[in-house]
């Protein structure tokens, strides 16, 4: 990994607060930073399209546009992208929706912050050979 | 040993379950998203179970029991919308199933339940619902296995992953780690098997066994970037090895991949074929007691009935025989007592008459599942809508109309309604639309059956008749609609007849035409090419009852069906107002057209006519047909509501629109019951007058 070319990563939810915890963890460790945020699928698209994020975490239930909507949508612009479910308890289904539309992977809120580190530390694992 | 009431009680039971699974998986059908279909469904297929259970049957229980799973698993319903048809037919498939198993049985007959056949429903939303995860498993043969173990280039893997027991979402967690070793190699087998294990059935620990041209490094990093695995082993083994591991393939999966796994020392685990004998029904006492003491309702076949009312009419006879006795007699005291009596016997006579009733949806409820097989069948897009389905009609006079209506919606399904891509070409609604109304209505029952379908082509049929020699041409010009109509119901019409040229096949109006006649009804139809088809039966309900409110029109009593009823009034004189000299009452900001009952029935009561002339109205009763029409009904009196029998009008009084029939009260006098709607129809063309005016005045 070089040094200065840390991760960039886009969190897609529709609550601030959700956010702003996020983007602290994230922006704690030392080979990661937030780079963009979406409060909603529409938002998040067009964000990705501009940043080409490395990892993109997505709320599932969001106004307007919705997480899977939203992943579908992305993995249709990027194969490649990376992916990674925030949700909330008791939504399985959706939870194994997302990740046949092609989510990497998912994390349950509440979280703790090493969860969070551990994402980055393991999903962007390949992106760092 | 099971008594036969027991059985009755049993087959009864089933029989309505088996109806309401039909009306819920149908709802269903209709709104994947309602979430209370699911759960009617769950709950009657657990009732089923219990049911079947307790009977003995175990291999039908266990059978309601998958799908019970079934639903759990779909109950959230975005999951659920996305897989509706498999599953719709997978219910379907139980349905027939479970009702077939039953009937046999009824019949006495030895039972096959047919295990090939469940198998294959189970696995069919197995399927469906596993996908997710079983497709993640290729068994593989053992010839396979030896042809790639030659190659020597393939490893043999057992892996060995346990998840983090703060996981959740297991089933989502294995999705991951199954999607990912898919791309670097090909799983054969689980333990536990794979059904158990895609159906998160697992503690927190499973193997897989899979073979793979990477090596275990390569296969390890894919784990390795998944969350919540807290633990794995890769550990290379040898072809003996795994193959023996293999065993465990599952028999579900066995039918998923046809022929290619070939362990023929195998054995069906546990799916013995199973004989169902009638001996093997046998209640558990308990438990059976437990389930009588929440019956509330008791079920009596029709048989019973029959019997109860004909012994009825004999005592009726006899009664009338010893009053005539009595009165000879003229001794005060058993007079009285007779006439207490007789008191009772009018309300059992009622009762018994309410016994023969039944709504009708009892058995039109049941034609939506026909509609939609049909449908199916032809490739149609239908929607069946149901109207009047509370109305009630005597029991037997529903069973002879059971096979003429089911005529008539085949022929609507099969002749009358186009295939969607027609209906687009003729911009119509793609699903087309069939619509069984039921209605009451002066003394009969209508039932109609439309279709918006393609209707009759007359010209056909006129030219067919010329070339039956039927008609000269110039005739058959001058024949009208209704006389078509008539020919089309004309037995042996068919012989010159194409079958798409009615929207039905001749033979078969003929049939039902016949049938109805039968049952003293009539047949009619009306139809309008490219517009649809309409059917209407009217047969009489020979002893229907409704609820009644009793007024008095002078001396006479007259009874108002109440279901028309919206308000009853003290009538005030200076709330009539004119318009076109025809008196309104004005209620609220509404007119409503006035109908003094007196005058508008005075010629039926014409001895009366002194007394109604002095008498001053005092009650009105506000009468609604539906929304738009409604009108006041001016009495004398109002007095208690009842419960009566109605009486249709034979031969030369049926010309009375106004009059629905005729019945005796509790105390033996006779009333006339008033046909509102017919009253109010007949005031129509007022009314859209009267609504000119009112919104003139608004301006």
């Amino acid at each position: 990994m070089v040094s200065n070319e840390k991760k960039r990563i886009l969190i897609v939810d529709d609550a601030q607060f959700t956010r702003n915890m996020l983007k602290n963890i994230i922006n704690k460790t030392n080979y990661s930073q937030v780079v963009g945020e979406a409060s909603n699928g529409n938002e998040a698209i067009a964000a990705y399209q501009k940043l080409k994020p490395d990892l993109v975490t997505m709320d599932l239930v969001m106004p307007e546009k919705g997480g899977i909507e939203t992943i579908q949508e992305l993995i249709n612009i990027d194969k490649a992208a990376t992916i990674v479910v925030v949700s909330a308890l008791g939504q399985e289904a959706l939870v194994l929706e997302a990740a046949k539309k092609g989510a990497k992977d998912f994390i349950q809120k509440p979280y703790k912050s090493e969860q969070i580190v551990e994402v980055m530390d393991r999903v962007l694992l390949k992106k760092n050979k | 040993m099971i008594s036969q009431d027991d059985m009755k009680l049993f087959f009864s039971e089933a029989d309505d379950l088996l109806q309401k699974i039909e009306e819920s998986i149908l709802d269903l059908e209709e709104n994947p998203k309602n979430d209370k279909s699911v759960q009617d469904l769950l709950f009657s297929f657990h009732t089923m179970k219990g049911l079947v259970g307790m009977a003995g049957l175990e291999k039908l229980s266990k059978f309601c029991h998958e799908f019970e799973t079934l639903l759990e698993r779909n109950k959230n319903y975005n999951a659920r919308a996305q897989k509706i048809d498999p599953i719709i037919s997978a219910l379907f498939e139980s349905l027939d199933i479970l009702r077939n198993v039953l009937n046999k049985l009824k019949t006495g007959e030895k039972v096959d339940l047919d295990l090939q056949s469940i198998n294959e429903i189970v696995d069919s939303f197995e399927e469906s619902d596993e996908d997710y995860a079983i497709s993640f498993f290729s068994p593989i043969s053992k010839e396979e296995l030896e042809t790639i173990n030659k190659s020597n280039s393939t490893h043999f893997y057992k892996i060995y992953i346990r998840i983090q027991d703060s996981c959740v979402f297991k089933k989502v967690r294995l999705y991951i780690i199954l999607r990912a070793l898919n791309k670097v190699g090909q799983i054969c087998a689980s333990h536990p098997e794979p059904n158990i294990l895609t159906s998160a059935n697992f503690e927190w620990d499973f193997e897989l066994f899979m073979i793979s041209k990477e090596s275990s490094n390569t296969i390890l990093s894919v784990l390795d970037e998944i969350l919540e695995i807290e633990n794995k082993v890769i550990t290379n083994i040898n072809l003996n090895e795994f193959s023996k591991h293999l065993r465990n393939v599952n028999l579900k999966q066995k039918a998923h991949v046809g022929g290619t796994v070939h362990f023929e020392e195998e054995e069906d685990i546990g799916m013995t074929e199973e004989i169902i004998e009638r001996e093997n029904v046998s209640f558990i006492e308990e438990d059976f007691s437990n389930i009588t003491g929440q019956i509330t309702t008791v079920k009596v076949s029709f048989d019973v009935l029959e019997k109860l009312m004909n012994n009825f009419g004999e005592v009726v006879i006899l009664k009338n025989q010893l009053n005539q006795f009595l009165k000879e007699k003229q001794d005060w005291e058993i007079n009285r007592l007779f006439d207490n009596m007789d008191k009772h016997f009018l309300e059992i006579q009622e009762i018994i008459f309410k016994l023969k009733l039944v709504r009708v949806e009892s058995t039109f409820r049941k034609y939506k599942r026909l509609v939609r097989d049909l449908a199916k069948e032809t490739g149609k897009e239908v929607k069946l809508i149901l109207e009047g389905m509370y109305v009630e009609i005597d029991r037997k006079i529903l069973e002879e109309l059971n096979s003429p209506i089911i005529h008539l919606l085949r022929n609507a399904i099969y002749h009358g309604l186009e295939t969607p891509r027609q209906r687009m070409m003729l911009k119509k609604d793609k699903t087309g639309t069939l619509r069984l109304k039921t209605y009451r209505k002066a003394g009969s029952i209508y039932i109609e059956v439309s279709d918006d379908g393609k209707g009759i082509d007359y010209d056909r049929i006129r030219q067919k008749l010329i070339e039956k020699g039927k008609y000269s041409p110039d005739e058959a010009m001058e024949l009208s609609k209704d006389d078509l109509n008539e020919e089309i119901l004309t037995p042996g019409f068919t012989t010159l007849s194409g079958a798409d040229l009615v929207s039905g096949r001749g033979m078969g109006l003929a049939i039902v035409s016949e049938k109805v006649k039968e049952l003293g009804g009539t047949l009619e139809l009306y139809s309008e090419k490219d517009v649809g088809t309409t059917f209407r039966l009217t047969v009489p309900f020979t002893r229907a009852i409704l609820k009644a409110q009793l007024v008095t029109v002078g001396e006479d009593l007259f009874a108002i069906p109440i279901e028309y009823i919206k308000q009853i009034y003290f009538f005030k004189r200076e709330l009539v107002e004119y318009v076109k000299g025809e008196e309104y009452y004005r209620l609220n900001s509404h007119l409503i057209p006035i109908v003094r009952l007196d005058q508008y029935l005075d010629y039926i009561i014409t001895k009366k006519e002194e007394k109604i002339a002095n008498s001053h109205h005092d009650v009105a009763i506000w009468c609604q047909k539906d929304d738009e029409s409604s009108a006041l009904l001016i009495v004398n009196d109002v007095l208690q509501q009842m419960e009566v029998v109605i009486k249709p009008f034979r031969s030369k009084f049926s010309g009375f629109n106004e009059i629905l029939g005729v019945s005796i009260t509790g105390e033996g006098t006779i009333c006339l019951i008033v046909d509102v709607l017919n009253i109010i129809s007949s005031l129509t063309r007022d009314l859209s007058d009267v609504e000119l005016v009112e919104s003139a005045k608004t301006q």
